[in-house]
């Protein structure tokens, strides 16, 4: 009988476990008719960034987009924004991810841009693929890149995205006596919407330095 | 058989590898390299017959026996559906391929077969120096074919694949580009570019898999083009 208890206990314990991180479910935000925006995005308030050296483990900086966000007029609409800081020095490896938060998929578009806000390139919009459950893009750096604008892209926001999400769960069981591992599978869609909102991850990998010889 | 259990044990060791970050991903930098305009592609590492793999059933639970089991049925399943695509004239390995061509073909690269040989399983350890182009595309297949979540209805077969691409330059063999793409992963990678199955091939099971050999050839088709295009993606 405590056996059994404790196999009940266990199993309470990694069904929690499970739940511990599951995302928020945000609203998508899918209009900013009534948003007053700026032409430019402001330097001043860009939010830093620290690259990550061999044997660190990787501290990305993180920015929630919501109705708070700042917004930014351009030739194909209203968009809200983050501004990244790049740090000095490199080259570095950036990976910029969008997260899902439930019903809601930030629709990102991303700019390099030089010390004073001069756009230097665009990173291609198709170049997001899906990584782990975040939509990603990674790029290498480039003397003089200081800045990466992360903007929503009004055209994407309002598509409809299904996803298969397929997993095998371990679940331990006990009999009082024996303990063994039951391995069961589930398949499930998720639907989620591109938006002006959600949130976005930036990492900064510096190359790892060479063998010595 | 044994060969089977192993390919379908390394897909799912090469998921949890990736899902650690002991792979790296390194994206091909186009600003710093304008030059590369003729890609020589190696021919891809990749078996010519594919699996059809449970994820999840009741004899992982029973230790050797339930694993001995596991990979009769798997053998017996690889067996049926290679014999399906051997009735459609179908061979997955020349498919890609023509896929892979045709996705570097569509971001302005001049593709070129470069016959490969090859010993192990994965990418090669050493490439070709110089020759008529400016790189060349590594491509190892390490599984493809079906999968299901686990026994029940609502865990389908879907087609699934799973590769490791590498661009190398010509001229000294350096390392352009390097990643891992798997089309209908078990849980979510993080390091890995996942794409999500067509949801139009769906299977509820191994019959209704086999009894549609023309969907069935469909599905595992998309799967592949759908992984060479991003292989394009990962170069552009």
């Amino acid at each position: 009988m405590m056996h059994l208890r404790r196999g009940i206990a266990l199993l309470a314990v990694l069904a929690a476990a499970a739940c511990a991180h599951a995302p928020p479910d945000v609203a998508p935000i899918l209009d900013l008719a009534d948003r007053s925006c700026v032409p430019e995005p402001a330097l001043a308030a860009a939010l830093a960034t620290a690259a990550t050296v061999d044997g660190d483990r990787e501290k990305p900086a993180v920015a929630t987009i919501d109705a708070q966000t700042p917004c930014l007029a351009g030739p194909a609409g209203k968009s809200l924004y983050v501004l990244f800081a790049l740090p000095g020095g490199g080259p570095y490896t950036i990976s910029l991810s969008s997260v899902p938060l439930g019903r809601s998929l930030f629709a990102p578009r991303a700019s390099v841009l030089d010390g004073d806000g001069k756009l230097l390139r665009d990173l291609p919009i198709d170049g997001f693929l899906f990584r782990g459950t975040n939509l990603t893009t990674l790029y290498r750096s480039h003397p003089g890149e200081r800045y990466l604008l992360v903007a929503s892209d009004p055209p994407s926001v309002g598509r409809l995205i299904s996803r298969v999400n397929e997993t095998v769960q371990q679940t331990y069981a006990s009999t009082g006596y024996a303990t063994f591992v039951i391995y069961t599978g589930s398949d499930i869609a998720t639907d989620t919407t591109w938006a002006h909102n959600g949130e976005v991850t930036l990492s900064v990998v510096a190359d790892k330095p060479a063998p010595k010889k | 058989m044994i060969k089977s259990a192993w390919r379908a044990l390394a897909c799912l060791m090469l998921a949890g590898l990736a899902a650690c970050g002991t792979l790296p991903e390194i994206p091909f930098d186009h600003v710093a390299n304008p030059g590369i305009k003729k890609i020589g592609l190696l021919q891809p590492q990749m078996d010519s017959t594919p699996n059809v793999i449970l994820a999840s059933d009741v004899g992982q639970s029973f230790g050797l026996i339930g694993a001995l089991v596991d990979a009769s049925m798997l053998a017996n399943r690889n067996k049926s559906f290679a014999a399906l695509l051997a009735a459609q004239g179908v061979k997955p390995d020349a498919v890609f391929l023509d896929d892979v061509k045709a996705a570097l073909g569509a971001h302005g690269y001049a593709v070129s077969d470069t016959p490969t040989t090859r010993s192990g399983s994965g990418l090669l350890k050493d490439y070709p120096k110089g020759g008529d182009v400016d790189a060349y595309l590594d491509v190892a297949v390490f599984n493809y074919g079906y999968i299901a979540a686990g026994i029940a209805k609502s865990n389908p077969y879907r087609p699934f694949v799973n590769v490791r691409c590498r661009l190398v330059r010509a001229s000294d063999s350096a390392v352009l580009m390097e990643d891992s793409i798997i089309y209908n992963p078990i849980g979510a990678p993080q390091k890995t570019v996942t794409l999500s199955p067509d949801p139009a091939y769906a299977f509820a099971d191994f019959d209704t898999l086999t009894a549609d050999p023309a969907l069935a050839v469909k599905g595992l088709d998309a799967a592949l083009t759908g992984t060479a295009t991003a292989i394009g993606t990962l170069v552009q």
